[in-house]
């Protein structure tokens, strides 16, 4: 199939009355999720539920809209101070001040014009990026495979940075829940411990479900009140009305600073295992280091300090969806779901993405144009909407969303042991996330164990010792590494960066101003603290 | 005898003891891993072997980094992780832990009644009750949250996506109490 072809059936299939809805489905998914704090996970994790039983062309509109729209990240991020997951924590930094001034719908406009302008540039990135690794990946045989997908755990494990070990112990235990259950090559059962529910291995959904939702809910519900009381606040001080022309002309001003910051997003994101994290940091300490006059105002209002991020947070997208579907390797905890939930419907990562699946392929890059254009459009008319939907009271929104995820994780097996499963894994989540043990390690372990111990296999048996003289192996070996050493690299340097940002910005904040202005560290970016390595490990 | 240095046990706080715990715990799953894997042919136990190795000699190299890192003083140096960070909570100690036992209190009665009275029954009292305590919203908003609960149970998931329930065991207690 010529790469034509392929873009004529994606489009084909795209614009058909159902999967068009599916992906407006999936994008007001994205956007009720961006919109509560820490609730994007939990809400794309709902969804997996249904992964078994739905068309894949819908499945894939779904969980494109669902999975790569972040664009509505930014509300609780600039109305509330609070990150909405990883991403909208450097659009803190400014988005907050400008929404304590008033100017929310300002802020907000401007950063929705500035994520779809990312989102574009990150699809034009994917269709270029995609036809370079389908020439690439045909010289790839089972050893390439094994080491690429042992190199995707690693590796998202060594950019953990101070955390590398944690990463690994990890993925070995994720590994090792991978070997549970009937082995395909030999028959044997492993690690069964005589249960036949464990025959078929230990089910993806409520592990997902454990690891990352119930750990989200219990961080929202346990801080919960201190959103709602800022909650009262944003609502008292802003209007949402907005200017549209005003927040073109402001970021067509900027264009240059959009333009450059999409790129960094769309470069990190195809970097595996940087993070969309490292993406808006770098965005955010490249607009204060070049742009004029940005060391005295960032920090406190400056709204090209909403603009570098926001520009960087769709491009990645585009970015990350390549070595997910190229490779397997997903770059975040959103693409970890996103090829869990490919891995659902029957699709596997690698070469056959790029050659009898590339129509699919090219579905996730069409798929963003459009989720892109529909969320900004989404959001510009629901703002008022979103703003009161990330006001709603952990209270409430907690318990309605466990027992979402309850009923997900039960419908993998119909069984309750589904729901044990779900609440061990719940438990370690929470673990994890409060001693800072990486989660993304384990779950893109389990993913790809069952494809490890395959090539794995596949290559001993092919090639033996000699699968270490096949140059192809040896040069992804060397691109490997030097993508490591890069991503350490640029993680470190994002560090010290962030961490000299905020030291000045809570030094030069503007006489007066609240506590909270003054340090950014507050809040949901308490966490930045911890990526400036400035603070101890006062967690509470 | 030697008096025990007093500053000695200081250096192993709580937080550090509960992480060598875990590794402790990690090392027996890995080595009991590894010993099982003997009982299968080669085929099957190479990768349960490889796996169990790699392991092992990361949860060692774990331990050591603790202990290294707490002689040295850096303890307590947070580290930045590929994840999304714990958002910080406020309030005194007593009283955070009061409430996260009872998050998980409540999670664990709604995943219990779940086994003992079914969903239909369990999802909309707990959301019921969620909603009064923790949501602090009037009686009759959370009701109807209750039933919109079990409608969705109803229309979505058993009649459109043809969700299979677990049987509730205090149902089945029951028809067997009736039927003696």
């Amino acid at each position: 199939m010529s790469i034509f072809d392929a873009y004529a059936q994606a489009a084909s299939m795209l614009f058909q009355p159902l999967p068009m809805l599916a992906l407006l489905f999936g994008v007001v998914v994205a956007m009720i999720g961006g919109a509560i704090p820490g609730g994007s996970l939990p809400v794309l994790i709902i969804l997996l539920g249904f992964a078994y039983h739905i068309d894949p062309v819908i499945g894939i509109a779904i969980v494109v809209g669902g999975a790569v729209t972040n664009t509505a990240d930014s509300v609780p991020a600039i109305l509330l101070g609070v990150p909405g997951g990883a991403t909208g924590q450097a659009t803190i930094l400014d988005g907050y001040p400008l929404a304590r001034k008033g100017e929310a719908s300002r802020a907000l406009a401007v950063s929705y014009l500035s994520s779809l302008t990312g989102g574009l540039i990150g699809a034009v990135g994917f269709f270029f990026a995609i036809m370079a690794a389908k020439d690439i990946i045909r010289v790839f045989g089972s050893p390439e495979f094994f080491m690429l997908a042992m190199l995707g755990i690693t590796m998202v494990a060594i950019v953990s940075s101070g955390a590398v070990l944690k990463g690994l112990v990890g993925a070995s235990v994720a590994l090792a829940i991978t070997l549970i259950g009937f082995d395909n090559i030999t028959g044997t059962l492993r690690y069964t411990f005589e249960i036949e529910y464990f025959w078929d291995g230990v089910p993806l959904i409520p592990v997902l479900v454990g690891l990352f939702a119930l750990p989200e809910m219990f961080n929202l519900m346990l801080s919960g009140k201190s959103v709602s009381e800022q909650a009262d606040a944003a609502m008292k001080r802003n209007k949402f009305e907005f200017k549209y022309m005003d927040a073109v002309r402001e970021v067509f001003h900027h264009r240059w600073l959009v333009f450059r910051c999409s790129i960094i997003g769309l470069v990190v994101g195809l970097m595996p295992g940087v993070g969309t994290v490292a993406a808006h940091w770098l965005a955010y300490t490249h607009a204060y280091q070049s742009e004029k006059g940005a060391k005295e105002t960032f920090g406190t209002g400056d709204i090209r300090g909403v603009i570098a991020p926001d520009a960087a947070n769709n491009a990645i997208d585009g970015g990350q969806i390549v070595p997910t579907l190229a490779v397997g390797i997903p770059g975040s905890s959103h693409q970890a779901i996103l090829l869990a939930f490919l891995v659902l419907m029957g699709f596997v990562p690698g070469p056959e993405m790029l050659n009898a699946n590339l129509h699919i392929t090219l579905l996730f890059g069409i798929g963003i144009v459009v989720a892109n254009v529909l969320a900004t459009g989404m959001a510009f008319y629901c703002t008022p909407w979103l703003a009161r939907i990330s006001f709603i009271r952990p209270g409430i929104l907690v318990p309605c969303i466990i027992v979402v995820v309850t009923l997900s994780a039960f419908r993998a097996n119909m069984s309750v042991i589904d729901l044990a499963i779900m609440a061990i894994f719940g438990m370690l989540g929470v673990f994890m996330k409060i001693y800072g043990w990486p989660r993304p390690p384990v779950i893109i372990a389990i993913v790809l164990g069952q494809q490890l111990n395959q090539y794995f296999w596949l290559s001993i048996n092919a090639y033996g010792w000699r699968m270490f003289e096949r140059p192809q192996m040896l040069i992804i070996m060397a691109i490997c590494v030097a993508v490591i050493w890069l991503s350490i690299r640029v993680q470190r340097s994002t560090s010290q960066t962030v961490a000299a940002a905020l030291v000045e910005a809570a030094a030069e904040g503007p006489a007066g101003a609240p506590d909270d202005i003054k340090n950014p560290c507050r809040a949901g970016v308490e966490s930045q603290g911890q990526e400036a390595e400035e603070k101890g490990g006062s967690r509470t | 005898m030697n008096t025990p240095d007093r500053s000695a046990p200081k250096r192993f706080d709580k937080a550090l003891m509960g992480e060598i715990g875990l590794c402790v715990f990690l090392l027996v799953v890995f080595g009991l891993m590894f010993i099982s894997s003997y009982d299968w042919e080669i085929e099957a136990a190479l990768f349960p072997r490889l796996i169990s190795g790699l392991g092992m000699g990361s949860v060692l190299a774990y331990v050591a980094q603790l202990i290294w890192r707490n002689f040295k003083g850096q303890g307590g140096r947070s580290q930045r992780i590929l994840d999304i960070p714990w958002a910080k909570v406020t309030g005194d100690s007593g009283s955070v832990k009061r409430a996260a036992f009872g998050i998980i209190a409540w999670a664990m009665a709604f995943w219990l009644g779940i086994v003992l009275v079914g969903f239909h029954v369990a999802a909309p009292l707990y959301l019921y009750c969620q909603m009064v305590i923790y949501g602090e919203v009037k009686k009759w908003i959370a009701a109807l949250g209750a039933v919109v609960c079990l409608l969705i149970i109803i229309f979505v998931y058993d009649r459109l996506a043809e969700t299979t329930w677990n049987d509730p065991l205090l149902f089945d207690l029951v028809k067997e109490l009736f039927s003696i």
